[in-house]
């Protein structure tokens, strides 16, 4: 088998240049019948139309889910989904769940201690004993 | 007219009642607390009793509360250069 | 703090001129306290004494009238000419994200213009952003997890950081006294969404309880990408209006790595 180099591909880095929101498609859920669906639908009659609007890239589908809670589905980017229960939830507050999808990077929630990430290599250099002038203690 | 700007640098806990008790004359509840006091002889007289609790300077203006507080705010060091529906804006043009 | 012996002394003097106050002589009792402040200052010029002497002497205002402040101080109209800052909602334009406008020219000294190509010449850059004076260290397009939100920002914003205290390259950094003048560098950076932690749930308990509360908290943080980080070249400064002033005491400086 011939040797074959890494394959190395660029690193995303969404934002630098352009930048594509990671939520790509929002799915909402609801029952006609069931009172825990009574705020998706007055969200989905009055709310949707102008968050649809305000958020062109993002694709939207409203589908019913008999015998069901409602449900908003956020699918990501990264293949990711993220679900929300929004049973028996007013709907502004709706509203609000469905922002946070939007605005969601699509990760699995992590806790993270360093604030920065980086790609790059470091700037000044790795410091290295052997090299520079001799410092004084 | 001037101001003693007195704040509470060390906490009484520990010293006679009678300490504890200037302190509660002067308006300090808690360490690093400020107050102003226009400069009185019975003030300077306080503060003599718990000079080694707080630290004092003469100031012109007795500043409110807010005031005090912005001195110690830091600057947010970011502004908003182009909000993303301005983007959206420019692209449809 | 004071000196026992310096604030005894101040005391007593308040103290010996306190009738002559009631009697009407302000002015007296005035040179007084300056006389005795200036005294301490002589005693003891080494102590941490934080006792801020006025520039000029103190205007000779009555006693009586010192319970009430009156007027409005001219040095408070930082907020609005004729407003002081009252509640915690009257912050000052100047301490709030709000792009600035600058009134001077920049200045630039020169030792700091003649080495300004290297700095810019020499790529990459990174920057030690400042936000609410916690430092940052940022390169070109580095992911950036603050750790809050951010408010009254949306994903696909652009922002600048305008506080910075040190600009580098791989050999020159300039560091600011304590902050670069934000018109040298650009720092753009692009907020890329909200973030969010597990949910954290923390027991609290009681002694010689069984009752456990469970605290949960689940805290939300701004993510960024950032854009670019670039030095201005001495050209685009001057273009831009900058002003060559001789070196002074508090300008920023540009140091080559030792």
């Amino acid at each position: 088998m011939p040797l074959r180099g890494i394959r190395t591909s660029t690193a995303a880095r969404n934002g630098a240049g352009a930048f594509i929101l990671q939520c790509k498609r929002l799915d909402f859920h609801y029952c006609n019948w069931a009172g825990s669906s009574k705020g998706m639908v007055t969200f989905l009659e009055n709310f949707l139309p102008a968050f649809a609007r305000e958020n062109p890239q993002i694709e939207i589908r409203v589908s019913p889910r008999p015998q069901k809670h409602p449900l908003i589905k956020g699918l990501y980017i990264n293949g990711r989904e993220k679900p929300v229960c929004v049973r028996n939830l007013e709907p502004s507050e709706i509203l609000k769940k469905a922002n946070l999808l939007k605005e969601a990077s699509g990760e699995k929630l992590k806790r993270t201690k360093k604030p920065v990430t980086s790609l790059n290599e470091s700037v000044r250099g790795i410091w290295s004993p052997y090299h520079g002038d001799l410092r004084g203690v | 007219m001037a101001f003693f700007r007195i704040t509470l640098l060390r906490s009484a806990i520990g010293l006679p009642r009678r300490s504890t008790d200037v302190l509660k004359a002067l308006g300090l509840k808690k360490r690093m607390a400020t107050v102003f006091h226009a400069v009185s002889p019975s003030v300077a007289g306080q503060i003599m009793k718990v000079k080694e609790l707080v630290q004092v300077e003469e100031c012109q203006y007795r500043l409110t509360k807010q005031e005090v507080h912005l001195e110690r705010k830091p600057d947010p060091g970011y502004y908003l250069e182009k909000s993303s529906s301005e983007q959206r804006g420019d692209t449809s043009l | 703090m004071f000196s026992r012996s310096a604030l005894r002394s101040f005391a007593s003097e308040l103290r010996w001129t306190a009738p002559s106050t009631i009697s009407s002589a302000p002015l007296q009792q005035r040179a007084c306290l300056h006389q005795t402040a200036s005294l301490m200052d002589s005693q003891q010029p080494q102590s941490q004494s934080s006792f801020t002497h006025p520039e000029s002497p103190l205007s000779a205002t009555p006693r009586a009238q010192d319970a009430k402040p009156k007027g409005i101080p001219p040095s408070n109209n930082f907020n609005e000419a004729t407003m002081t800052p009252q509640t915690r909602a009257d912050v000052p334009i100047a301490k709030q994200p709000v792009e600035p406008t600058f009134t001077s020219p920049l200045k630039v000294t020169k030792s700091m213009l003649s080495q300004l190509p290297h700095l810019a010449g020499q790529k990459p850059h990174y920057v030690v952003a400042q936000l609410h004076a916690r430092p940052y260290l940022l390169t070109e397009g580095d992911h950036l997890r603050l750790p809050f939100l951010m408010p009254k920002v949306k994903a696909g914003d652009i922002l600048r950081f305008n506080r910075a205290s040190a600009v580098g390259s791989r050999d020159f950094t300039m560091k600011g006294t304590p902050t670069i003048d934000e018109r040298i560098y650009e720092c753009r950076v692009r907020v890329t969404g909200v973030d969010s932690e597990p949910l954290r749930i923390k027991e609290k308990t009681k002694r010689r309880q069984r009752h456990v509360k469970h605290a949960t908290s689940k805290h939300r943080y701004t993510l960024m990408r950032v854009m670019d980080v670039r030095v201005k070249t001495p050209e685009e400064l001057l273009a831009e209006g900058a002003v060559i002033v001789e070196d002074g005491e508090d300008a920023s400086v540009i140091e080559p790595r030792s």
